[in-house]
């Protein structure tokens, strides 16, 4: 499963695409850096089946960005104009 | 005077072959009731494009192209919904334009991730559906019945004409 790498995003004439591929990394980073604290934070509190339900969330929410893909919105009244595209 | 090579004969027998066994899944999708007639005829039409095909690389490349057609409308990927004015509607009307494209693996993706609501919040999003009308109980709502959901949207397709405006959902 691979997120989207980029957004088509139209507002009325203003359009652009959002190069989503420089989020991923950063967000892995933080990620990487949250997990182990909050495993150590749940562990000390004696919570750490709240842990794995965290886990499994992200891992939810991962498969729910990846499956975004393909999603296309166009609508157009009168004139104003909204496009979202995730290729 | 010209005669066929042995491959090349060989090639037009394999496609032919391929021909008949894609119009007899087409046939047998249609009596189970897989595809609608129309989808029937689209395909049978790709098929008999590629019998009156010249060449074997002619021919067996439409049964791919209904191969891939038949995987299509056996296994949609998306939502499609298209609004659009109705040009027969008369009078000075709002006119808009919607054509929206949602895959189907959110649907799923959806479901797992409403599985991991705690229940206090489920119960929170239950009462805002009901309050907006609608009245199923997202907690029946498992992989078991999400897979018949997805197979019975198979066969969505809605043509409907809402305040001048043309309105069509179907799943490609």
């Amino acid at each position: 499963m691979i997120p989207p790498m980029v957004m088509w995003i139209k507002i009325q004439w203003f359009g652009i695409w959002i190069p989503l591929f420089l989020l991923w990394p950063i967000v892995l980073v933080l990620l990487l850096l949250f997990l182990p604290l909050a495993f150590l934070g749940m562990a000390i509190a004696g919570r750490l089946s709240k842990f794995w339900v965290v886990l499994r969330i992200i891992l939810a929410a991962y498969s729910m960005v990846c499956s975004v893909r393909g999603l296309q919105i166009e609508i157009q009244k009168e004139n104003r104009t909204l496009e979202i595209y995730l290729p | 005077m010209t005669t066929a090579s042995p491959t090349a004969d060989r090639t037009d027998l394999e496609s032919e072959t391929a021909m008949t066994s894609e119009r007899r899944q087409i046939l047998e999708m249609l009596s189970a009731g897989k595809i609608s007639a129309d989808e029937a005829e689209r395909l049978l039409q790709l098929t008999s494009g590629g019998q009156s095909a010249s060449d074997g690389s002619g021919a067996s490349a439409t049964a791919s192209a209904v191969t891939s057609t038949v995987a299509q409308v056996l296994d949609p990927k998306f939502i499609r919904v298209i609004v659009e004015p109705d040009p027969t509607a008369s009078g000075n009307h709002a006119r808009h334009h919607v054509n929206v494209r949602i895959p189907l693996k959110i649907i799923r993706a959806g479901v797992n991730l409403a599985s991991l609501i705690p229940n206090d919040a489920g119960n929170m999003v239950q009462d805002s559906l009901l309050n907006k009308g609608y009245k199923g109980d997202l907690s029946k709502l498992d992989a078991s019945a999400l897979d018949e959901l997805i197979e019975a949207l198979q066969e969505l397709s809605i043509d409907a004409t809402v305040d001048n405006h043309l309105v069509k959902v179907f799943v490609e």
